[in-house]
């Protein structure tokens, strides 16, 4: 007890006696989670202020006579005529490891009912992007354990790129599936103790979402034992605009907070469609001038200043990298819409998921034509990308092909054996959801595919001839894996143990 | 120009002539500008006097110091609060003393938008944030 009054002496005895100056408004409107205040002449844009109830909001309007506020609590108790005080600091949000494994919401409070988060670090939610001098080339791969994310459209670490499709195409699940992988290749290169093994710290955002399919997303990673090294920043539907907004920043600063301090992270925006719906109604209800599709005129901005704090930093800046996979939903396919293609020209390159495809039992429903990647290839190991090289060209060329020869009935050899090699490639890259494959795994199955390795298998036993051999690739043909995943490259003397590897399997495969 | 811009300027010079001599807003002067505004049927009339209403409320603001004390009222403690105030703002402002029992002890000035606030319950708020 003495200790506590002792505590409390000395809390008052460092407190200072001078008289405080605030500087205050008061409430003249509030409507929908924004409020209108007459005063506060002195605050800054995007600073805190405190409302009764220890409510906080946010300055976003600064007019000659008012100051418009984005709240971000319970604004029940309010009314007008409260007052508001400044406080003199931007708004931000715990950063660290000790968040890793929790979830909280846009202000990085907890929500996950597992105590207090005993981090003592903070960064401010908006923050200016890394600028010229800092950034390096993405030179390193980020495995996404997709075959045909990781062989046609290979995603760097520092890159941005989208994730973009129709309702219920997999566009979460791509998503979850990298952050998934990301936690095996974590556990499998502290398990190897090698020094210069660099983990992937994951960060997922989930803006305007039903409560329930967060709450399946964090089942899911609890379930692969990946929840460890993910963040979950939550803003559900249930949240006011003024939070959706918020999230993706908020998620952006701890990601950032791993790109400063030397290491690698990934973050997840799903989706930015609903964040540029929660700021249009913001904008709206703050009467700022609307625009096409009444968003307001900064709405590109919003998305550009995001997605441009993700980068890669050279050595001189800490060698960390900050990975964006934004996350668009598109309407009946029309990729020309304007958050789209805002996006669109925002990142590094997009995998464009078809629902046809899905429907067909393509999944993932990658659209070969519309997906593309401008920087990952360079980041892409030299193994991985001598057998991949030429797939998404046999893709294309077999999807051309295939439309071609519904109207032939006599096709010579060499196009009946491009259409066979298409259809065995379309078959070898499905995959179910939530499990991801290695690397190396990947790049024996691509090299048994162009030695003609599945030429004499039927097109529908591919699928099971492919989980055969990834389960064979676990025991008795680890050898050649593991020495493509430690050296990285295809030496003459791997490709030789693949090959008595793969021939072996084929004997046992029926 | 836009109305509301036209209106804005328009009130200002509607407060302008809305003063005494010492600068503080005369009623007489203001009842005078309504009926006459009334009258003439000025179109966006509405909007004129929001505009002058908003006006007439940022200089009451400015020339007007609300002060709220945590004990009874005493002449010298006031004396030497409106001396204080004028010598820092340099205007002859009106002040509006209360007695605000929720502030325990200290006073409370409200100039403008800025509160400058030497109280116990402000400390006492002070050391509730510290334990947060």
């Amino acid at each position: 007890m003495s200790s506590i009054t002792d505590l409390i002496r000395k809390e008052i005895e460092n407190l200072s006696t001078d008289a405080t100056r605030t500087n205050v408004g008061t409430i003249t409107t509030l409507a929908d989670g924004v409020a209108k205040v007459e005063g506060l002449s002195k605050v800054m844009f995007n600073e805190m202020v405190e409302f009764p109830n220890n409510i906080l909001g946010i300055a976003l309007n600064l007019e000659e006579d008012s100051v418009g506020c984005v709240l971000l609590g319970d604004t029940s108790s309010l009314k007008e005529g409260d007052e508001v005080r400044t406080t003199g600091k931007l708004l931000s949000v715990p950063v660290g490891k000790e968040l890793l494994g929790r979830v909280v919401d846009a202000v990085g409070r907890p929500i996950d009912d597992k105590g207090p988060i005993n981090s003592e670090l903070s960064s401010p939610v908006e923050k200016i992007a890394p600028g010229i001098i800092p950034r390096k080339s993405v030179d390193q791969p980020l495995q996404t354990g997709i075959m045909a994310v990781d062989s046609m459209v290979p995603i760097g670490r520092g890159q941005r790129e989208l994730i973009i499709g129709d309702r219920s195409t997999g566009k979460t699940t791509i998503a979850i599936d990298t952050i998934i992988n990301q936690a095996k290749i974590n556990k499998q290169g502290e398990k190897s103790g090698d020094p210069d093994f660099r983990a992937v710290y994951c960060i997922y955002v989930a803006v305007g979402q039903k409560n329930s399919n967060i709450a399946r997303t964090i089942k899911i990673l609890e379930e692969a034992g990946a929840l460890e090294y993910v963040i979950i920043v939550s803003a559900p539907a249930a949240d006011n605009p003024a939070n959706q907004y918020l999230a993706p920043y908020s998620g952006c600063a701890m990601g950032e907070w791993f790109m400063e301090n030397g290491m690698d992270a990934l973050i997840v925006y799903d989706d930015l469609s609903k964040h540029a719906v929660a700021y249009r109604q913001i904008s709206l209800i703050l009467k700022r001038p609307s625009g096409r599709e009444a968003y307001p005129g900064d709405v590109f901005y919003l998305h550009s200043r995001l997605l441009e704090r993700s980068a890669r930093l050279n050595e001189h800046s800490g060698n960390g990298s900050l990975t964006a996979l934004p996350i668009i939903e598109t309407q009946m396919g029309d990729v020309s819409g304007y958050i789209p293609t805002n996006v669109i020209s925002i990142t590094d390159g997009q995998i464009f998921l078809e629902t046809d495809l899905f429907n067909k039992g393509i999944r993932p429903a990658v659209s070969v034509g519309l997906s593309v990647s401008r920087v990952g290839s360079a980041a892409q190991i030299k193994a991985y990308k001598k057998v991949a090289g030429k797939v998404k060209l046999e893709l294309a060329q077999f999807r051309e092909l295939a439309a071609f020869s519904q109207f032939e009935s006599d096709l010579d050899a060499s196009t009946k054996a491009r259409l066979d090699r298409g259809a065995r490639i379309v078959e070898m890259f499905k995959q179910g959801a939530y499990s991801p494959i290695p690397v190396e795994v990947q790049t024996a199955i691509m090299w048994g595919i162009q030695n003609d390795f599945f030429d004499l298998i039927s097109v529908q036993d591919i699928g099971r001839a492919v989980q055969s051999l990834k389960e064979y690739l676990s025991t008795q043909g680890k050898e050649a894996c593991e020495e493509i995943y430690s050296t990285g490259k295809l030496e003459d003397s791997t490709v030789e143990k693949l090959r008595v590897a793969l021939e072996d399997w084929k004997r046992t495969f029926a | 120009m836009p109305s509301s811009s036209k209106h804005k300027i328009l009130a200002k010079s509607l407060l302008g002539l809305s003063l005494d001599e010492h600068g503080h807003i005369d009623e007489s002067k203001v009842k005078e500008i309504l009926s006459s505004l009334k009258e003439s049927k000025v179109s966006g009339l509405k909007s004129l006097l929001r505009c002058f209403f908003t006006e007439v409320r940022l200089h009451e603001y400015t020339y007007h110091a609300n002060v709220e004390i945590g004990c009874k009222e005493d002449p010298s403690i006031t004396n030497s609060i409106i001396q204080k105030i004028e010598a820092i703002v340099g205007k002859n402002i009106r002040l509006t003393i209360t007695e605000n029992p929720n502030i325990i002890s200290g006073c409370r000035i409200r100039l403008k938008d800025d509160v400058y606030e030497d109280s116990v319950s402000s400390r006492l708020h002070k050391l509730e944030k510290s334990f947060h």
